[in-house]
């Protein structure tokens, strides 16, 4: 019966997949709508007013500037026609105009995500490699020193505040040992590849321009080391509970007991079923890095959506802080998604419904 | 028609940074590392600080100033001006040698064009030239006429929102100058990506949070520029800025204060003070409060004040506000009109006030700077001495963007806040006179101070630099014996930049002047 179960979970149609996708989108759907409502609905019970914050103090004295401030942006209109006229646009995938930047914001969007998704990027699959590496490490050295000393480094991982650790790391590895770069994407006057993903490396990649490729892989370094210290010390004591969870289950003990070394024991029979809490958190992560950069940008002049949520917010850029909030909730969905994807490949069992 | 007829000092064929001395440019990259404050790189809307470095470099203006020396105009595209009709008339001739980066010559078409487009954006600089109207009287000479005296006209033109914009190139591009140009001009994403000026510099690329890169403009009129790249830098922290500098080769910071220039080397420090004014005020209007209104409880404010202790705080480089005129700019009082700290009178005057030891709340914005002098230890040390007079003082930090609702309302009783300049005239500080912009948050009405009304009115269409020097002393003299406002400081401006760079000084209006460094 059991394995009857599992091989009906095995198999999962196309017809069903879609299924449940659409299911899954149209869920998501709902809930950019609802995070829009609730944005808006914050953003307009802060006491305060954009013209105020985006006008200077003399252009604010002049009624027409105002009026024309005002008009451009629609918030001469009821605030309930602004909402609705904002989802009629957001329909038709206009996203407004920033008061901050005068742009679509839409524009600016596709400028910043790329840059904070590039460094998360990097951030969590080094992370990933290290923290499961140690973590493993950790699992299978249980009671040893080196166990206590990795438990040790993970805590330290996680407690450690982001801005110091920056300005610790910019210290040593910019300004006292000079082995790599200050902040931003690339060196000043170096011009960024022709956009194709928006990912510096890999635009520079495949337009063939490796030394630029580098250059951006250098800048990479500081801030995704930075940003990874707290989720390499999460997926290390992660990892360590999941593996320390199988590590001596009898099938485990079956498969070392017919030869096979530790490591091709661990590789085949203790990771897989590791790797869902792993996972896990991993994606969890991945969402926390995306959204949660905003102090590493700022130390490392990344010009990422965290620096420009912090510039929406602080001038009430109703626009951008709608576009924001957006593509975080969209980011998450996704990466929610995937990671549900990603169980019933790595547990059969696991039915996609 | 009287004629006052300044004829500028040099009737030169090349813009004031012909006085510099240049270097020719050898292909150097200089790097500016800056906390951006910046919107946009098209003149008509650009009114932050990051833009008019940005903007200074890539447009000339008619007028300008050299350096660090905003008490006189000098010429950029006008080589001389004349002042007519009570300054409501002013006439300026172009530098025939004038020609934007694609070489076409500068007109005065081109003049009249950017400046009308400017007041018809309705943005945020186009109250410079409210009631201005521009036109041509030939190739190259331009009139701006106003119903009202504009003295200050000359020193409102250096701003870098009255950059002159190529016509043809920007109106191919969506720009226009028609009364409708707020809803109908498009050109401000073309000039986000490209410049169309004849400053030393030309746009190569433009980020409002990364970077911004201008090269050499090829077809310069003007002495070459002494880089051939620079490369402004977002860097949103000090600490960063500071590390920045001492390890580059041809680099500035611009956002350090003082304090944070202790220990550092191999860097040239430059600093002095910057033309921000923090001041206290006390609400005049009864209906906000009881207490505030009384002249009594004013001059004991004004005593109370240990300004040594506020310029101690702010550090180096920082300096007392005699007035609320920067003591850089044309009618400044002299530091002998400074306040006097006197705790004895400050106290004898609050007695004489009949008001015991009243309550107050200080409103103050939270968590912002300015020039590195922080607000939550300004307002803390006001506190501290508001307090050894007798008088109870509650601190009420806000949020900048709430703060200024309250004190555009005019609801504040009272409130630490700061004027930074929109322009470099005595001028642009009759808001603080009864009845105007900073005046009526201050709850001080005209009704209340006709007399000082009036003598702000009489400042206002004064012309002539000896007598608006001493009709705007005279108003100041009146604002610090009977006004609401008690001037605190000016904290200082500081630069950093490498040992070599030639003639690097602050500028209070556009950070860096880089058509003067070498």
């Amino acid at each position: 019966m059991q394995g009857r179960d599992r091989r009906s979970a095995r198999r999962v149609t196309p017809a069903g997949l879609g299924r449940f996708l659409a299911r899954r989108l149209g869920i998501g759907a709902v809930l950019v709508v609802g995070i829009t409502l609730v944005a808006f609905i914050l953003t307009h019970l802060v006491p305060a007013d954009p013209a105020t914050a985006n006008l200077g103090q003399s252009a604010l004295g002049d009624p027409a500037i105002v009026k024309a401030f005002y008009h451009e942006y629609g918030l001469d209109k009821p605030v309930p026609e602004q909402y609705l006229i904002y989802l009629w646009k957001l329909l038709h995938g206009n996203l407004g105009i920033s008061e901050q930047s005068h742009r679509a914001v839409a524009t600016d969007l596709s400028q910043y995500v790329p840059a904070t998704i590039e460094l998360a990027l990097f951030a969590i699959v080094v992370s990933i490699l290290i923290g499961v590496g140690l973590g493993v490490l950790a699992a299978v050295r249980r009671g040893h020193p080196v166990d206590s000393g990795l438990r040790v480094v993970s805590l330290l991982g996680v407690s450690m505040p982001t801005f110091w650790v920056a300005l610790f790391v910019f210290y040593i590895f910019f300004f006292r040992l000079g082995w790599l770069p200050s902040g931003g994407r690339l060196s000043p006057g170096l011009s960024a590849p022709a956009k194709i993903t928006g990912l510096y490396t890999v635009d520079a990649l495949l337009h063939g321009q490796w030394s630029l490729s580098v250059n951006a892989l250098e800048h990479l370094v500081l801030p995704g080391m930075v940003l990874g210290i707290f989720t390499v010390g999460t997926v290390t004591r992660f990892t360590r509970a999941s593996v320390l969870e199988v590590i001596n289950l009898d099938y485990v003990r079956a498969a070392r007991a017919k030869g096979l070394s530790e490591w091709t024991v661990i590789r085949r029979h203790v990771m897989r079923p590791a790797l869902l809490p792993i996972a896990t958190v991993a994606s969890l992560a991945f969402g926390s890095l995306l959204s949660g950069t905003v102090l590493v940008e700022n130390i490392f002049s990344w010009p990422g959506i965290g620096e420009y949520a912090y510039l929406s917010a602080i001038n009430l850029d109703l626009p951008a802080i709608m576009g924001v909030s957006i593509v975080v909730a969209i980011i998450y969905i996704i990466t929610n998604l995937l990671v549900d994807l990603l169980y019933s490949v790595l547990d059969p069992r696991i039915e996609l419904r | 028609m009287s004629t006052s007829g300044l004829l500028l000092g040099m009737m030169a064929s090349t813009p004031a940074s012909a006085t510099a001395h240049l270097a020719n440019a050898t292909g150097r990259t200089l790097v500016i590392d800056n906390s951006f404050e910046l919107v946009t790189a098209d003149p008509g809307h650009m009114f932050e600080p990051t833009g008019e470095l940005v903007c200074n470099a890539l447009y000339d203006t008619l007028l300008t100033f050299n350096g660090g020396n905003f008490k006189t105009v000098v010429p950029d595209l006008a080589t001389s001006y004349q002042t007519l009709d009570g300054a409501r008339k002013f006439v300026f001739h172009l530098n025939p040698a004038a020609k934007f980066s694609d070489g076409t010559p500068v007109t005065s078409a081109d003049v009249v064009w950017s400046l009308t487009r400017l007041i018809n954006l309705k943005g945020n600089p186009s109250f410079l030239l409210a009631g201005e109207t521009i036109t041509a009287d030939g190739p190259e000479t331009v009139v701006m006429t106003s119903a009202q005296p504009n003295p200050g006209l000359p020193y409102i033109l250096p701003n870098p929102a009255t950059g002159t914009l190529e016509q043809k190139v920007v109106a191919a591009q969506g720009g226009t100058d028609a009364a409708d140009a707020a809803t109908k001009d498009t050109a401000e994403d073309w000039l986000n990506a490209n410049s169309a000026g004849s400053g030393p510099y030309i746009l190569k690329s433009f980020s409002t949070t990364s970077q911004v890169v201008l090269v050499a403009n090829p077809n310069y009129w003007g002495p070459k520029p002494a880089y051939s790249t620079v490369v402004l830098r977002n860097t949103a922290t000090a600490a960063v800025e500071k590390l920045d500098v001492q390890r580059g080769v041809n680099e500035i910071a611009i956002d350090l204060d003082p304090s944070q220039t202790t220990g550092m080397s191999n860097v040239q420090i430059k600093m002095g003070p910057s033309p921000n004014v923090m001041f206290l005020f006390a609400n005049d209007n009864p209906k906000i409060s009881k207490i505030t209104p009384n002249h009594d409880f004013q001059m004991a404010l004004r005593y109370g004040i240990d300004y040594a202790g506020m310029l101690q705080l702010a550090g180096a480089g920082a300096v007392q506000s005699p007035g609320v005129i920067p003591t850089t700019f044309l009618g400044a009082l002299p530091a002998r009109d400074d306040a006097k700290y006197d705790l004895a009178q400050a106290q004898a005057w609050l007695k004489k006030s009949g008001l015991g030891h009243p309550s107050l709340k200080l409103t103050y914005p939270t968590a912002i700077t300015v020039n590195g002098l922080s607000f939550d230890d300004a307002a803390a040390r006001v506190a501290q001495y508001i307090s050894q007079i007798g008088i109870n003082v509650t601190l009420q930090p806000q949020s900048v963007e709430i703060g200024l609702g309250t004190y555009r309302a005019g609801t504040e009783a009272l409130g630490l806040w700061y004027w930074g300049p929109d322009f470099p005239d005595p001028s642009d500080y009759l808001v603080f006179a009864p009845g105007h912009l900073v005046g009526l948050r201050a709850g001080w009405t005209a009704a209340e101070a006709p007399t000082i009304a009036a003598l702000a009115n009489k400042a206002a269409a004064t012309t002539g630099i000896a007598a608006r020097q001493a009709v705007f002393e005279q108003y100041q003299e009146a604002l610090n014996q009977n006004g609401p406002f008690i001037p605190l400081l000016q904290p200082a401006e500081v630069v950093v930049g490498t040992t070599g760079l030639k003639n690097l000084q602050a500028n209070g209006l556009w950070l860096v002047d880089l058509r003067n460094l070498g």
